[in-house]
């Protein structure tokens, strides 16, 4: 990952953003780095419209990014941060795009992972591939793949962000929090209780018959810490989901600008 | 018409991004009608700019392109809304508001913050 820093320190130190030559550069090393060469054949660059930043297809073994969407993404980042020097804010938005690219190539990996390791992780997401990808905003937000992309991607984020070795004063706080939202991702308080993702996702998916795969006491009480459960979307209790939320939401609060809706239905 | 390109804004990337953002970028697509999941929108008089009309098939409401109230309707390029917001139902609202009040630990700002949340509202659905 030393050349990838490199690529993000030299944008940010110069003011300016990641370039489709960086983006490739970048994708080109994620590759070498973690043996994909038989799981991502090509990347392409789109100007066209898409709902995505960018997709990758398991069937053509490609990476395609939407080149507006990233644009409207960096747009975004300058209107939602509050608070924040020159520096920092430009690290965040090539930071933000670096985590677009770990978050497809991290699909990537996952078919590598599915076939190849023998751990919980690799379970999951061959199961998840049973459910039928058609796109439902509420499947999703469940969805075990997609919630495994985002977490991994931003910890990944983190560890880098960690290695710059550079005093940095408000972006640590704005990666936690970003970190966290995706951790709670697809949890939610209803009825007097927290549902759970996992759960969610096979019913949902028409596939209620393979939590009976799952020890879901194991799951709540057993050798999963709070945050391995968060990260599978198991089961956490209702003092967990208050806790997080309530720092989730005094953290958006403070340092970001229209991150929170509160739905009237 | 066809769309504009970055270069047409002279490289400005905001610029570049509000255009996408408006009508004017989806009557310049030269699109008669855009639909996503049960919603189908169309433009006023065949322009996006004046306005647009909705329908959607799940609830059965209708407002047709060329009622008063469709005119001058704001749009917003639907495809490019990109959110990365945390959504909150009122009941969310309600039982941070509750889980706060009983954690001895928390500050009164803190709760003061949460307590703020229940007054703000957009109604989504």
């Amino acid at each position: 990952m030393g050349n990838i820093l490199k690529i993000i320190y030299d944008r940010t130190i110069n003011n300016t953003i990641l370039n489709l030559k960086d983006i490739e550069k970048i994708l080109e090393l994620l590759v070498i780095d973690r043996c994909l060469n038989n799981y991502i054949l090509n990347i392409d660059i789109q100007q066209t419209r898409s709902n995505n930043l960018a997709s990758y297809s398991s069937c053509t073994k490609e990476i395609t990014i939407y080149i507006e969407m990233i644009e409207q993404m960096v747009k975004n980042i300058e209107k939602s941060i509050l608070d924040i020097n020159i520096f920092e804010i430009m690290l965040y938005k090539n930071l933000s795009i670096l985590q677009v690219l770990l978050h497809e190539v991290e699909h990537a990996n996952q078919q590598k992972i599915a076939y190849n390791e023998n751990n919980l992780e690799a379970f999951i997401l061959r199961l998840s591939f049973l459910v039928s990808s058609e796109y439902d905003d509420k499947l999703y937000e469940c969805c075990p793949e997609e919630r495994l992309a985002e977490i991994k991607s931003f910890g990944q984020i983190i560890d880098l962000m960690g290695c710059l070795n550079i005093p940095l004063i408000v972006l640590p706080k704005i990666l936690e929090t970003e970190e966290k939202m995706r951790l709670l991702r697809g949890y939610h308080y209803r009825n007097l209780m927290v549902n759970v993702p996992l759960i969610d996702y096979f019913n949902l998916g028409d596939k209620g018959e393979i939590l009976e795969c799952f020890d879901f006491l194991e799951m709540s009480h057993g050798q999963y810490s709070f945050n391995e459960r968060l990260t599978f979307g198991f089961p956490i209790s209702i003092d967990e989901y208050g806790g997080l939320m309530r720092d989730l939401v005094l953290s958006l609060n403070k340092n970001f600008n229209n991150k929170l809706n509160i739905i009237k239905y | 018409m066809t769309r504009k390109t970055l270069a047409d804004f002279n490289y400005d990337y905001q610029a570049y991004a509000d255009y996408l953002e408006s009508a004017e970028c989806m009557q310049d697509d030269g699109i008669d009608i855009y639909a996503e999941g049960n919603d189908i929108y169309t433009p006023t008089d065949g322009d996006w700019r004046k306005g647009h009309g909705h329908r959607n098939t799940r609830t059965g409401y209708d407002r047709d392109a060329s009622s008063e109230r469709s005119r001058n309707r704001s749009w917003e390029n639907k495809w490019l809304k990109y959110s990365e917001e945390l959504d909150l139902t009122q009941e969310e609202v309600m039982f941070l508001e509750t889980f706060c009040e009983y954690d001895e630990n928390i500050q009164t700002a803190e709760l003061r913050v949460i307590k703020s949340l229940s007054k703000k509202s957009r109604i989504k659905k």
